[in-house]
């Protein structure tokens, strides 16, 4: 609150003694018994409360003076040393200085709470633009011209760091616990009184509003942070993931290869990405490759180059570890000439080691030189360790996958030499043994009937060894499929069959053993399965075969229900099956026959 | 063609129309067996010899056959279906090449059961065939008349 001019306070002052003399004199005549002195208390009050306690004093005296020299008889004397009436005096005057005082120190509070709430309102203006800030160094120059405008300063600053005073500026200290960390810059006319009220008042508020905005940016930092790093490991998982998906469905290692290539690409966002697989004779092959912008053509898949010694792949192969060159006209290799597309860059190396031994290397290309990418080598690691499982797996899976069929082809084999060996060997002998006895029994001379008919049962006996031989030699080895082929070897089947059978063969040439082994295998096990199990009257065969694969398909007229995990005839099916690479699949609803379909792979040889 | 009426289970041979030579004290049937077991050509020679069919000669392979065929020019050959590594089947097929008009009569044998083998036997030029257990001089005298009905 500003005072009025100190002038007008005494005219104000003279007028009120003046008025209040003459309202006092109009009274004393209407009520002289009324304390003709109250009408003075009223100017005192209003001077003392709005020019202040030295001005309200002045009036006091002036009023008490006005009232000696009208109101107090003997009029228009000084009565004060002379009478006893300067008791009244005395008492008028004690009040109205009194009066004065209170006033002036009513002014006094009255200012001091409007500053104080003045203050209090520009501390809380203060931190709410601080704490709203996003940026908190962006709302210093804001805040401080609100102090300024608020306390009613020239100019104010808000400067973070050291600051020193100069002659035209005073920096009052900012600091939280003890430790400066700014300054509150105002200019170095100040009146001390509002310096140390600034001091006092401002900057404590000033202070804690600052310090509570610097801990929220930085925890606006940190989270942002955290997020965004959260967000890039989400991310990763998630390429990791879709990778170890591909991975676990056992999909083409040439499937995966690409898939990583494209997924750490994109993650360490490289410009270009490649696989390349060592070979022996110091040459790579490149497994797969892949290019954020897609254009320029990469070298094909499955191209062999020399290792180009300046180069990366030659580097990790040399140290076995990741590695990182600069890629220029003297360094870039083939691959590198692809993706150095007529500009420098960055190449990085990760080594993917398999079973121990170093199998190929995985690389990412970064055009420009002034980059230095972070952390690919470290990520770069996750994807190898998924590109190395997914070699792993299809090396075990081939590794599997032969071992399976070289143990049917050994089973195979073996039966087909146990059923030669019994041709060659008992049968023949048997049969010739039949031939003798049954010379033996013509030579008998006919006067020994017991003899010859003894001779004649052990003949007939042998008859049915052999026979019985014959059935076991057919169930082990069908000597008919090595001789005829598969047609002859299914008719065969066909006729034997107890339930009538509607066969149609198309098969050209003569497949490789181990496939029509398989395909015979299939065709008598499901024959032998629908005269046991399916009450059929018909059973439909149907093979044929082309130079890739050969396929069967049976299907029987019977009651179906057939469980294909029970009988152990077809799981071995199904496992001679696999083991050629095939599929066989059975449905068998109940009460609508059986069908079963199989394709097997010819390939080679 | 003709039958002998006389002596089903001995020699005779009426592969040629021209010639009826249907007395048994006439000739015997001469005859060839291609065979890779020692044991079954030795029991069926004696078995045939003793059914009166002259057993001539024998061999163990196709190249073998051959030879002894071109030498010997026999009435009556049985071919073994399983030769080892050869097939009976090809046998039978040079055989009658090499034979022209004059072809003898040839008849598979084998251990295996004829239904085995039923197409291939019956795409094969041979006249029959006849499992080994049932050899006999009476049942190849069967099988000729049959033939030649």
């Amino acid at each position: 609150m500003t005072r009025p001019p100190l002038l007008l306070g005494v005219v104000v002052g003279v007028a009120c003694v003046t008025v209040e003399t003459l309202l006092a004199l109009l009274l004393a005549r209407t009520a002289s018994t009324s304390p003709l002195g109250l009408p003075y208390l009223l100017g005192i009050l209003l001077v003392s409360y709005v020019w202040g306690l030295p001005l309200g004093v002045a009036t006091a005296l002036a009023s008490g003076l006005a009232y000696d020299l009208f109101l107090v008889p003997p009029m228009y004397r000084i009565t004060l040393f002379s009478s006893w009436s300067w008791i009244a005096l005395l008492v008028f005057l004690v009040v109205a200085l009194l009066v004065s005082g209170a006033a002036a120190l009513l002014r006094t509070l009255l200012t001091e709470s409007d500053e104080r709430r003045r203050e209090a309102d520009v501390g809380a203006g203060t931190a709410r633009l601080l704490l709203r800030a996003e940026h908190l160094r962006a709302a210093l120059p804001v805040v401080a011209r609100r102090l300024a405008q608020d306390l009613g300063l020239p100019s104010v600053a808000i400067e973070f760091g050291p600051a020193g005073d100069d002659r035209r500026r005073t920096a009052l200290p900012l600091s939280d616990e003890g430790a400066r960390f700014g300054s509150l810059v105002v200019p170095a006319d100040l009146p001390q009184a509002t310096l140390c009220r600034l001091r006092e008042r401002v900057v404590p508020s000033l202070e804690a509003a600052l310090v509570a905005a610097r801990g929220r940016e930085a925890v606006a930092c940190a989270l942002a942070a955290s997020r965004d790093e959260l967000a890039r490991v989400a991310e990763e998982q998630a390429a990791l993931r879709r990778v170890a998906t591909l991975v676990a469905r056992a999909v083409s290692p040439t499937e995966i290869f690409n898939a990583v290539a494209r997924e750490m690409g994109l993650i360490v966002n490289a410009d270009h990405t490649a696989i390349e697989r060592y070979e022996p004779d110091r040459t790579v092959v490149l497994m797969s490759s892949w290019s954020a912008s897609g254009v320029g053509s990469p070298p094909p898949v499955g191209a062999r180059r020399r290792l180009h010694e300046e180069g990366l792949s030659a580097l990790v192969l040399r140290s076995g570890q990741p590695g990182r060159i600069m890629v220029d006209e003297r360094t870039a290799g083939e691959l590198g000439r692809w993706a150095r597309d007529e500009e420098n860059g960055v190449a990085i190396g990760g080594p993917i080691v398999v079973e121990g031994r170093l199998w190929g290397v995985m690389i990412a290309f970064f055009r420009g030189l002034e980059r230095q990418p972070e952390g690919v080598e470290e990520r770069m690691r996750d994807f190898t360790e998924l590109v190395v499982t997914a070699i792993s797996n299809a090396l075990t899976r081939d590794e599997l996958a032969a071992s399976r069929a070289r143990v049917v082809a050994a089973s195979d084999e073996t039966r087909h030499r146990i059923e030669r060996d019994l041709h060659d060997g008992a049968q023949q002998r048997l049969v010739s043994l039949g031939l003798q006895l049954r010379m033996a029994e013509t030579a008998v001379p006919p006067e020994l009937p017991e003899l010859r008919r003894q001779l004649s049962r052990t003949a007939e006996g042998l008859a049915l060894v052999l026979e019985d031989l014959r059935e076991l030699s057919r169930g082990i080895h069908p000597a008919i499929l090595s001789k005829g082929g598969l047609g002859p070897a299914l008719r065969m089947l066909a006729r034997r069959s107890s339930v009538p059978v509607d066969l149609r063969v198309r098969v050209r040439e003569r497949l490789p053993e181990r496939v029509e082994v398989a395909v015979y295998y299939i065709v008598s096990e499901s024959l032998t399965n629908v005269a046991k199990h399916a009450h059929a009257s018909l059973v439909h065969i149907e093979v044929d075969a082309t130079r890739e694969r050969a396929k069967v398909a049976i299907h029987d007229d019977g009651i179906g229900g057939a469980d294909p995990g029970r009988g152990s005839g077809l799981i071995g099916l199904s496992d001679r099956v696999q083991a050629l690479d095939g599929t066989i699949e059975v449905v068998s609803p109940v009460g609508d026959g059986t069908t079963l379909t199989a394709l097997i792979p010819v390939g080679s040889g | 063609m003709r039958a002998c009426p006389h002596d089903p289970g001995m020699a005779v041979n009426c592969n040629d129309p021209d010639v009826l030579r249907c007395h048994p004290e006439d000739v015997a049937l001469r005859c060839l067996i291609v065979d890779d077991s020692d044991h079954f050509k030795e029991a069926a020679r004696l078995l045939l010899e003793a059914d009166g069919i002259a057993v001539v000669g024998t061999a163990s392979t196709s190249a073998g056959a051959l030879r002894r065929f071109r030498e010997l020019r026999p009435d009556l050959v049985l071919v073994d279906i399983d030769l080892g590594e050869e097939s009976g089947f090809d046998v039978v097929l040079r055989l009658c090449a090499e034979a022209g008009r004059h072809r003898p009569s040839i008849i598979l044998i084998s251990t295996y059961d004829e239904q085995d083998f039923a197409e291939m036997i019956a795409s094969s030029p041979a006249v029959a065939f006849l499992s080994k257990a049932r050899l006999s001089g009476r049942a190849i005298g069967e099988i000729i008349r049959k033939a030649n009905a």
